[in-house]
């Protein structure tokens, strides 16, 4: 399979190694479709300008007494 | 006197603090209307007139005793329903929780109860603020007050169509994505998204964690930054909140604009989107008035809205189906299908993706941020399309992602949705002012000065 771009069969093994087991066909097809989109966004995250040191948003710093 | 659905904030709290206006025939009013006009807009998802006359009740007494308690006391609001209000079900607009009883209520019910105001009911939300507007769920959809064939926006969808119908003047919403702002837009009136931490999410259902906000929807500015006067402030429960020196956000409403220096983001409605030619035209008239009033306008430059639109979207449905994740194991049928597709966008996204994402999230705050060293607000579109109707599906799909709302909510920049004009077709404009982080005040006065110098906000829909 393209990894941007599974096929039906293979997104019913995705959603049943995660313990989606109750999906019926029709929500399979939305699953589908669904991960397709999301992946094909990947092209648009700007992470070509990121450098090893960019960090992300959430890593934090502990104040005092906490 | 003025017809009570149309009172602002400011104007009933004068009327009522001087005992010329009961809070019981003034909530009486409203409740008449809602129980008028409602069966065709479906802006109440659980409308409680009882509660509402018991707190009316309440603010005549403490009123009558000279115990005022603000701008709010013996004032009608309502709360999109993923909001707490303790001992009624908070449903999110979904079958999932139509039985979700609230045992407390909300950091911002809290307050909004303490100010004294008359509690109308929960409002019509997208399910799970995502997933909508849906016809495949418990509760129907609301619909726009200017035209009830059109979409009223969303996810906060209910309190758009509140408070522009004149059912209530100010309502509590939320947004991930653009949640307050598009109903803001597409009813005309006016939704801030505040910094984020600056208001509680304590008691309010998640969507996703790091870009979920709480903000009003009201009718002028001046009450929305009554509103937000109320309801910021710190709260240790929530971890995300933050622990700051308030100002007051009515401070500045009438500061004018004048050598204000704002910058416009034009490419996003022209260049990385192409807007609909009516509202690139609201927006460039609203700009050029802003300019007539004083302000130093210039045009400015920050990432492609793709880029950012991509990080919200990534972001979010990671987040969200975190989540939800055990819901969609064991009840998958129980959401409505266009929630159910867009959460399960988030099942398999990379845990590099969703990183990468946050990387890049803080990159782009920063770069957005550093552009107020030489702009005051900054200026641009929030949705690119007019309301769509209703039954077109494929419109509303289109306009979830046609819109200029998230970058703030990745940015965590405090944005405000006002009235910018009408189509030929009478359906609403609107544009989003956006600031600094924790400079909501001279949001405010921007808004103002553009309000007072328009007729906009002064319109309203007339329910048939």
């Amino acid at each position: 399979m393209s990894d941007d771009s599974p096929t039906l069969d293979e997104i019913r093994r995705m959603a049943a190694e995660i313990g989606m087991t109750r999906l019926t066909d029709a929500h399979l097809e939305q699953l589908l479709r669904a991960t397709r989109t999301a992946r094909a966004r990947r092209a648009s995250l700007a992470i070509a300008t990121l450098t090893p040191a960019d960090e992300p948003m959430h890593v934090f710093r502990l104040e005092e007494g906490k | 006197m003025t017809d009570l659905a149309w009172l602002t904030v400011a104007e009933a709290a004068k009327l009522l603090r001087a005992k010329k206006l009961s809070p019981v025939e003034y909530a009486k009013a409203l409740i008449a209307r809602v129980e008028r006009h409602d069966g065709k807009l479906n802006a109440f998802l659980r409308f409680t007139p009882e509660l509402a006359l018991k707190d009316a009740r309440r603010a005549e007494g403490e009123i009558a005793r000279k115990k005022w308690r603000g701008p709010l006391h013996g004032v009608p609001y309502a709360l999109k329903d993923i909001v707490d209000y303790t001992g009624l079900p908070t449903t999110a607009h979904s079958k999932i929780l139509k039985d979700n009883v609230a045992a407390a209520d909300a950091a911002v019910t809290q307050k909004l109860r303490a100010a004294g105001g008359v509690f109308m009911g929960k409002l019509s939300t997208h399910e799970f603020a995502i997933g909508g507007p849906s016809f495949d769920l418990p509760w129907p959809p609301a619909r726009n007050p200017w035209n009830r064939n059109h979409f009223c926006g969303g996810s906060s969808s209910g309190a758009g169509a509140a408070t522009a119908a004149g059912f209530v003047p100010a309502a509590i919403g939320t947004d991930t994505g653009g949640s307050v702002r598009n109903p803001a837009t597409m009813c005309g009136i006016f939704g801030i998204k505040p910094t984020y931490g600056l208001v509680s999410r304590r008691g309010v259902i998640p969507l996703a964690y790091s870009l979920d906000h709480v903000g009003p929807l009201t009718r002028t500015t001046r009450d929305n930054a009554l509103m937000l006067d109320l309801i910021a402030g710190h709260d240790p429960l929530d971890p995300g909140s933050v622990n700051r020196k308030l100002g007051r956000y009515t401070a500045q409403l009438d500061r004018g604009v004048k050598g204000l220096r704002i910058g416009v983001i034009r490419h996003f409605y022209t260049r990385d989107m192409e807007a609909d030619p009516e509202m690139t035209a609201g927006i460039d008239a609203a700009v050029a008035k802003l300019a007539t009033l004083g302000a130093k306008v210039r045009e400015i430059q920050t990432a492609p809205l793709g880029e950012y639109l991509a990080v919200n979207r990534t972001i979010l449905t990671s987040e969200a189906f975190a989540a939800h994740e055990n819901w969609m194991r064991e009840r998958p049928q129980d959401y409505g299908a266009l929630a159910r597709e867009r959460l399960m966008a988030g099942a398999f996204v990379r845990a590099a993706d969703y990183i990468n994402a946050t990387r890049v999230r803080a990159k782009m705050a920063d770069a957005f941020h550093a552009l107020f060293s030489d702009i005051d607000v900054v200026v641009t579109a929030s949705s690119m399309d007019r309301p769509c109707r209703m039954d077109d599906s494929k419109a509303v799909e289109v306009s979830y992602g046609r819109q200029a709302r998230a970058p703030f909510n990745v940015t965590g920049s405090p944005a405000l949705s006002i009235p910018a004009g009408f189509t030929k077709s009478g359906l609403p404009l609107g544009i989003q002012i956006v600031g600094k982080p924790y400079d909501e005040a001279t949001i405010y006065g921007v808004a103002n000065a553009y309000e007072q110098a328009t007729e906009w906000g002064k319109r309203h829909p007339t329910l048939a």
